[in-house]
């Protein structure tokens, strides 16, 4: 993780990002250097920006089931700055806060980004987790009916934020899954 | 709830514009660019989740095309393209600024970094607040010396503390090779390392200790070591190292003392004190570590159903491999089938045959491994007792090795023997099982050790032979030596050769899984086995020290070439905190009791050791604090000594503070209990309320529908023309109403 030498960040922006993310120095310094390497070069890192498809072969999201809500959900406009990177970084890092996490794994599964998880968005929660072809609409309906059973408190087949939170916080594994290196590769 | 008035909104809306949207404001706005002026937006944040009240004040907005001066401004990330001007966002605007101001800047920097909000957001978020607050701070004149010395020293000590711990996460141990395995095994085969290196910063810690307190003491005061040195000491820890600063025989009792002048130090306090400390140190450590963990682990556990909730949600994104991603995913699609059909077996209730026949193989079950267990201590007993006569009859040095070599056996044999049991019993669901089955094996070892200690103290520490304490330190050597060799050859050996076989005939066995449960605990016995030995060996530690360090890089390499990825979904955290448990409860207060009973009731050896001729290991103690009576200057000491160790009293008043307040503290819970059964039951006749509302509004609706159907149709289409973005929001919120209204129809209780 100290490898990352080749910077050309400013003291006082490394202080900000440190003061501004929960990543650790050398955490924003690796990524600022894989981000080197990835956008054009001649660019300062400010003004670059990476497009989804570039974020998304990073090796720590190439074989995510859900790389591509994660690059929606962090991304302005489908591209990502450097700052989007950090952010998104900062997020999965292993210091983030519970509620940040939980915020936004509740955005990444609301594939119809209706301010809900529902039936439909577990739909497709469970068909990328499982990836296969063999998935009968029986087996389908049985995991969204069990999944809403267990944490659907006022019983309107969707799942709000706050259930969402509430069953989130009886998880403790949640906290240690929801995490993913950038750096260090 | 807050999506009362979300849905009314949704419905509303979909008789005029059919969009809103939940993110943040930025990526619609060119999108946007395009809608008429008639439409309404309601654009909600991620904010506002949190505030419910000001939803319910809120009007339908009114689209602006120009930018003012407010807090939303400095928000969008583009100024110059079309912004949003929405009051209900400059009020939660000011709110959140007027919450951040009264903060210290710790905490400030805290609740802004823990903002679900973009880094340019954050930054001007923090200028705002930072101006806001300068404009406050020069009203207050008086603080200003004091505070901005108290804000520099408080700086100065926090950026000292993040560098110390940047620099401690640097040199900490094996980060890369953690990140690699739960890359490619997940967290759960992860939390056997974890728990291995925590081990090894206790053993780091005690070795430190004794190191600085005993051993370079007893440095300064060799005494000749008149024995030969053959290669056999390091298998036997007889021999050589018995006059060594290995065993507590070679520790001199008098008080060292280097030339007139210096400090004089007693060697007998120094022993019994450090070893004190390092105990006391290990005992606050579990204690802390494992209310923790229950702290986050053990909530409401009566709500807590199958858990697929959590199988969906708690995916893990530390894997990065491709082949274990797939291999995840076809696990977890086989563990949602299992627990399906789980719960479906579960509410078939049994027969009376059935339940008996379970019954009956549990109890089999029990008795049979309870009676493994007897046997075992029973056989170790034997072999003890007559190991003597044994090692007299036969000459040979390493005959010694025979009683640690059939404990290793059995601790070898045994668990497998309880896995077997599997095939018998049938356990409701597979928690359980790994529960017993860790109860068992826990009970095997315990008893074992706790056999050894039996004979030992009683024994062997009152057969009269001389420096019985050096005897017992190279038995727990040799225990410990024998357990690391057979660790290390079923690593090395056994586990290769398993996937050797297994890829022989690959349809049935297949590559391994690591077994966490079976390794966790052969480390907690051998920790245990440090802890008892660490007074009368000063040196485990450190052997354990470096045992650890090489069962680390084995069980790493033959992780990664003879093991799959788990199957099973491990709660890790659960685990952990029951492993820690198991830590503290048998294994620990196991070493306490011994230690209390050889200190207290036992005779010292009256020729080798720092407490030679005293007629108990205590009488240091009392004999110090004689002297101290006699010194004037440390009589608050004696009365300490006196009024709250000594007296019966104080523990007496003590224990009962303890038991009302436990009892205290119980109550309550219950009570909680109680109110969230409350809280649960609102909730639901809240959601109730609100689907009859909705279902009464969509009425009124329909009606006004009907009335006004021609302006409806042409507004419509005019709508769907100019964003495909509304299309897609128009149906979703239509489907949520078509759904509420089927709801109605089918109420589910």
């Amino acid at each position: 993780m100290g490898q990352c030498l080749r910077h050309q960040m400013h003291w006082e922006d490394l202080e900000e990002y440190q003061a501004l993310t929960f990543l650790t120095r050398n955490e924003i310094l690796c990524i600022h250097d894989t981000f080197l390497k990835l956008c054009p070069p001649g660019k300062h890192y400010k003004e670059a920006t990476l497009t989804t498809d570039q974020v998304s072969s990073l090796p720590a999201l190439r074989v995510n089931p859900f790389r591509d809500r994660i690059c929606k959900v962090f991304s302005h406009d489908d591209v990502f700055s450097f700052e989007d990177v950090l952010g998104m970084a900062s997020v999965f890092s292993e210091q983030a806060c519970p509620s940040l996490k939980i915020e936004y794994a509740f955005r990444i599964y609301d594939f119809n980004e209706n301010g809900f998880i529902d039936d439909e968005d577990l739909r497709k929660v469970v068909l990328r987790l499982l990836n296969s072809d063999d998935v009968s609409e029986d087996l389908l309906t049985d995991v969204t009916n069990h999944v809403l059973s267990e944490s659907d408190l006022d019983n309107d087949n969707m799942l709000s934020f706050s259930e969402f939170e509430h069953a989130m916080a009886k998880s403790p594994d949640f906290m240690n899954s929801f995490r993913i290196h950038f750096w260090g590769f | 709830m807050l999506s009362d008035d979300q849905l009314n909104e949704i419905i509303v809306e979909a008789e005029n514009v059919p969009s809103w949207v939940v993110l943040e404001k930025t990526p619609v706005n060119s999108s946007f660019s395009m809608v008429s002026s008639i439409s309404d937006i309601d654009v909600t944040d991620s904010q506002s989740f949190g505030n419910p009240d000001d939803k319910k004040s809120k009007q339908l907005l009114r689209f602006s095309t120009s930018l003012n001066e407010s807090f939303l401004q400095t928000l969008h990330r583009s100024p110059g393209s079309v912004g949003i001007d929405t009051s209900h966002e400059n009020i939660q605007g000011q709110k959140l600024i007027a919450s951040l101001i009264p903060m210290t800047s710790r905490d400030r920097i805290k609740a802004i970094r823990s903002q679900p909000r973009t880094m340019e957001e954050k930054r001007n978020l923090k200028k705002m607040v930072d101006k806001e607050k300068s404009k406050q701070s020069h009203r207050i004149l008086e603080f200003n010396c004091c505070a901005q010395c108290l804000n520099s020293v408080s700086q100065a000590y926090r950026r000292s503390k993040n560098s110390l711990s940047e620099l401690l996460s640097y040199i900490s141990l094996w980060q890369k090779t953690f990140k690699v395995i739960g890359g490619k095994f997940g967290t759960s085969v992860l939390s056997y390392f974890n728990f291995l290196r925590w081990l090894l910063k206790f053993n780091i810690f005690s070795f430190i200790v004794t190191f600085s307190f005993i051993i370079i003491p007893q440095f300064t005061v060799p005494e000749k070591n008149t024995l030969q040195f053959t290669g056999l000491e390091f298998f036997t820890g007889a021999g050589y190292f018995q006059d060594t600063v290995m065993y507590y025989g070679f520790y001199t009792n008098s008080t060292v003392q280097h030339g007139s002048s210096g400090a004089p130090y007693n060697m007998q306090l120094a022993y019994i004190f450090t070893i004190g400390a390092c105990l006391i140190v290990c005992f606050f450590s579990l204690l802390f570590s494992m209310a923790r963990y229950f702290r986050n682990n053990f909530i409401n556990p009566h709500i807590y159903s199958r858990g697929i909730t959590k199988l969906i949600f708690c995916w893990d994104f530390t894997v990065t491999h491709e082949r274990a991603v797939k291999l995840k995913q076809k696990n977890l699609s086989m563990e949602i089938r299992e627990n399906l059909s789980e719960i479906r077996q579960e509410n078939v209730k049994l027969t009376l045959n059935q339940q008996l026949v379970h019954v009956s193989a549990h109890l089999a079950a029990w008795v049979v491994s309870t009676g493994v267990a007897i046997a075992c201590c029973v056989a170790v007993y034997y072999l003890a007792e007559n190991n003597s006569e044994f090692l007299k009859n036969h000459q040979n040095p390493g005959a010694v090795l025979l009683l640690p070599f059939l404990v290793s056996c059995i601790n070898l044999a045994t668990p497998r023997l309880y896995s077997l049991f599997r095939l018998v019993e049938r356990y409701e669901t597979p928690r359980r099982e790994v529960y017993i089955l860790l109860i068992r094996n826990i009970f095997l070892k315990i008893s074992i050790i706790g056999i050894l200690c039996y004979y030992w103290l009683n024994i062997v520490a009152q057969a009269g032979e001389e420096c019985w304490e050096t005897l017992i330190g190279q038995e727990i050597y040799r225990l410990l030596l024998m357990d690391f060799v057979f660790s290390l050859a079923d690593s090395l050996l056994g586990e290769f050769l398993r996937r050797l076989i297994g890829m022989q005939f690959p349809t049935s066995l297949g590559l391994q899984e690591f077994d966490i449960a079976r390794n966790v605990l052969e480390l907690i016995y051998a920790q245990t086995l440090v802890w008892i030995g660490t007074f009368f060996c000063p040196l485990l530690p450190f052997i354990q020290m470096i045992t650890l360090f090489i069962m680390f890089y084995v069980k790493n390499i033959s992780l990664m070439m003879n093991f799959q990825p788990p199957s099973k979904a491990w709660r890790a955290s659960q685990m952990m905190t029951f492993f820690i448990f198991l830590l503290f409860f048998p294994s620990f207060t196991g070493v306490l009791c011994t230690l209390a009973i050889t200190i207290w009731r036992l005779k010292p050896s009256a020729d080798c050791g720092p407490f030679r001729g005293l007629p108990f290991f205590i009488h240091s103690i009392y004999s110090w604090i004689d002297t101290l009576s006699k010194r004037p200057g440390y009589l608050w000491v004696v009365w300490i000594y006196q009024n709250l160790i000594g007296s019966v009293h104080f523990f007496f008043i003590l224990t009962l503070i303890v038991l009302i307040i436990t009892y205290l503290y119980w109550q309550i819970t219950e009570g909680r209990k109680i109110m969230i059964r409350l809280l649960h039951e609102q909730i639901i006749n809240e959601g109730k309320d609100k689907m009859f509302l909705i279902e009464k509004l969509a009425k009124l609706q329909d009606m006004e529908k009907r009335a006004n159907t021609s302006l409806f149709t042409m507004e419509r289409r005019d709508v769907e023309q100019t964003s495909p973005l509304h299309v897609r929001e128009h149906n979703a919120a239509h489907d949520l109403r078509f759904r509420r209204s089927v709801q109605e129809e089918n109420p589910k209780v």
